[in-house]
């Protein structure tokens, strides 16, 4: 069996913990992510027909005062970067994050999940943000945590480039 | 004439590529038919084959890989056409593995058996079981925590950098579904005690504790290993975890520096783990002695469980003979006919015909000691012809007098004896009544004269309700036998009756003499002189022979 670890990340409240949930059915309960700011749930999939267990970290929103632990980031094969598309300021610290992961533990592979796109009205994020994110050469999906659109397809996708790697 | 030049042209280099190329040519067509021919590629490739695969398979395992699918859908398409062949396959093999297995499981459970046998029935386990009721825990808890010294109950082999679970171990098989979300988790928990409270990467955390429960932790290079003990763990255990570690790095090195999340590899860990799943506990010693007390035990039980059965089923048989010997009972029984014997939710009900004036089937059931039974009895009433019951049906009808003996032969009722002529007429036209009385023969019967007729008793029927007469035989006497000669025997009954004498007293008649003798008080000497005379045939009474004892009577 193979195993990878995923770290979703993300600023806070861009829908981390909301996407997991539709992803997989969990053991922990949401309370560790308060005390340990982290909860870690399983999903097995299948990648041209090898079973993947994929450790799913789901690590604490990123604040001014509370930062990501990158102890908690240590040996993760790939990042699921999480962005709330009706916040463009969470697509900055989307980009704070990923500089200090590289600069502490070197570029990890990640994809990009612009949330929240149900609300369509509230959207912020322009074609040229999402130029600049495509721009990077990493895969950008728009996700919704409320209808799962795309939300399978995404962790499906990180799955598929971590195996075949 | 150009084209006639060109024609020959032609011809001549054929002619002359036949002489250059002939051989060549018949060698080409050879190779081409080869080529063309697929019987006789097959024939090629069958030569080489054997050395093709070998060869490949000392190179890489590209060729095992690529077999395996086909492999897999020949064993499926095999199953599928006949199962029986891959079984018989199999057999030599699978044998000895389920035989092994199985004998691993009851091991274990003989094991424990014996264990919850020694503690359940000594001294000890009969104080742990108080304990067990004081306390509200389960009396296998008590056992446990009063026994365990400690035991490991589960073994985490984690990679370091990723904690992701290389191998996981545990005393329960059953019990490891969530081990790599918990090895992730394990290595969380230690990375935020680490961030939180120690600040250096070189530190690192050994023990987790809660109540009974212990997670020990051994760091290597690579690899953390983890197991969860309950109980007091002795320090020895960190050590042998640090072997056990040491070992691991040593022996898959390779495997440890090409991670890429294959764990598949570590499986081959589990010899050098398995041994860290040991337990400790207290009364060795003892242990050793508790099977011959549990099978005394044991077979003390089955001596009181067969001793019980065997009881039961000896009264179980009692119980059936006497019912079948009641049954036979009642159905030999006059006036009770037995139509249909039920069981149904041990209620037994008994179906059929019963004379009112037959015996009573309850009554019988206390004979035969069946008065616990839970019986029902659903009887429908019949008037029975047989000759008892169509005595006693006449007699309750005509009430005869005590010197009055009645009989039936062939429907007809025979009266013997003596009555008066009054009884005799009710008791004839009412007898005729009874069903089974065709005929009455009263010739036997002799009648008493009109003076005795008053101390008859009175006859209780009341000739008025009866319907008319039906038209029967009556055989009677002559008209003259109506005075009957009375013998001395019936005189003196007669008197006897009367005069109610003592026991002391004795008394003879003789042609019309009442010799009375014995002792006897005045009163009743008294007035057996005053009455003596109202039995008819007695003219004197001889009291000679008869002393008076005093006043009493």
């Amino acid at each position: 069996m193979i195993q990878k670890k995923i770290c979703i990340l993300g600023a806070a409240g861009v829908g981390k913990t909301s996407l997991t949930a539709q992803f997989v059915f969990s053991k922990f309960s949401e309370k560790y992510l308060s005390s340990m700011g982290v909860k870690i749930d399983r999903k097995t999939v299948d990648v041209d027909g090898k079973q993947v267990n994929l450790m799913l970290w789901d690590i604490h929103g990123e604040e001014k005062y509370k930062k990501i632990p990158t102890s908690y980031l240590r040996g993760a094969s790939g990042i699921m970067m999480v962005i709330d598309g009706t916040r463009p300021a969470t697509l900055e610290m989307a980009q704070e994050i990923l500089q200090r992961v590289e600069t502490e533990l070197g570029t990890i592979p990640h994809i990009y999940l612009l949330n929240k796109s149900d609300l369509t009205d509230a959207w912020s994020i322009n074609d040229d943000d999402m130029q600049m994110l495509k721009n990077t050469g990493n895969p950008v999906f728009l996700t919704s945590a409320k209808t799962g659109d795309n939300v399978e397809a995404s962790f499906l996708h990180l799955a598929t480039a971590l195996v075949t790697a | 004439m150009n084209t006639d030049k060109t024609q020959n042209s032609n011809a001549s280099m054929h002619e002359l590529r036949k002489l250059l190329f002939e051989k060549e040519s018949a060698r080409i067509d050879k190779l081409e038919s080869i080529l063309l021919n697929q019987g006789l590629h097959a024939q090629e490739v069958a030569k080489v084959l054997a050395e093709a695969v070998e060869l490949r398979n000392r190179s890489d395992e590209e060729l095992s890989i690529a077999l395996a699918p086909t492999i897999e859908k020949s064993i499926q398409a095999s199953i599928a056409r006949d199962p029986q062949a891959l079984s018989n396959a199999l057999f030599p093999v699978m044998g000895p593995t389920i035989r092994k297995s199985i004998a691993s499981t009851l091991a274990a459970m003989l094991q424990s058996l014996n264990q919850t046998l020694e503690h359940s029935f000594s001294k000890q386990g009969f104080l742990w079981r108080i304990e067990a009721v004081k306390t509200g825990k389960s009396f296998a808890e008590v056992v446990l925590l009063n026994t365990l010294i400690y035991r490991v109950e589960q073994v985490f082999l984690i990679h370091r950098e990723t904690g992701v679970l290389l191998h996981h171990l545990s005393s329960d098989p059953t019990h490891t579904e969530d081990a790599d979300v918990v090895s992730s988790m394990l290595t969380a928990v230690q990375d935020f005690i680490r961030d939180s409270f120690a600040g250096s990467t070189d530190q690192n955390i050994e023990t987790l504790s809660m109540g009974d429960v212990q997670v020990l932790i051994e760091q290597g290079p690579d690899v953390v290993l983890a197991v969860v003990c309950r109980g007091n763990s002795p320090r020895t255990l960190h050590e042998t975890m640090q072997v056990a570690i040491e070992d691991i790095q040593q022996n898959f090195v390779d495997e440890l520096t090409a991670f890429d999340g294959d764990t598949e590899a570590f499986i081959a860990t589990d010899e050098k783990l398995s041994p860290l799943l040991i337990a400790d506990y207290k009364n060795k010693t003892e242990e050793k002695k508790s099977p011959l007390k549990a099978i005394l035990f044991v077979a003390l039980m089955f001596a009181i469980i067969f001793s019980w059965w065997a009881w039961h089923q000896i009264e179980i048989s009692q119980t059936n003979t006497q019912w079948q010997s009641y049954l036979e009972r009642l159905k030999a029984e006059p006036g009770i006919i037995v139509t249909g014997i039920s069981d149904n939710d041990d209620v037994e009900t008994i179906t059929g015909l019963r004379d009112p004036l037959s015996q009573d089937p309850k009554a019988l059931l206390a004979e035969y000691q069946l008065q616990n039974k839970n019986i029902h009895f659903e009887f429908e009433p019949y008037h029975a012809l047989q000759p008892a019951l169509i005595l006693k049906r006449v007699s309750r009808l005509i009430q005869p007098p005590k010197s009055v003996e009645l009989l039936l032969e062939d429907q007809t009722l025979l009266i013997r004896g003596v009555a008066s002529e009054v009884w005799l007429t009710q008791a004839e036209q009412a007898a005729l009544y009874v069903a089974g009385v065709e005929s009455i023969d009263s010739t036997g019967l002799s009648i008493l004269s009109s003076s005795f007729e008053q101390k008859q008793t009175h006859f209780p029927i009341k000739m008025d309700a009866l319907p008319v007469k039906p038209k029967k035989n009556i055989i009677r006497k002559e008209e003259p036998k109506k005075k009957v000669v009375v013998t001395d025997a019936v005189i003196l009954q007669r008197a006897i009756s009367l005069l109610k004498p003592p026991t002391t007293v004795q008394m003879v008649y003789a042609k019309g003499i009442l010799y009375v003798s014995g002792k006897a008080s005045a009163s009743w000497i008294d007035f057996a002189k005053h009455n003596f005379s109202k039995v008819e045939g007695i003219d004197s009474f001889y009291t000679s022979n008869l002393t008076n004892q005093g006043t009493k009577p």
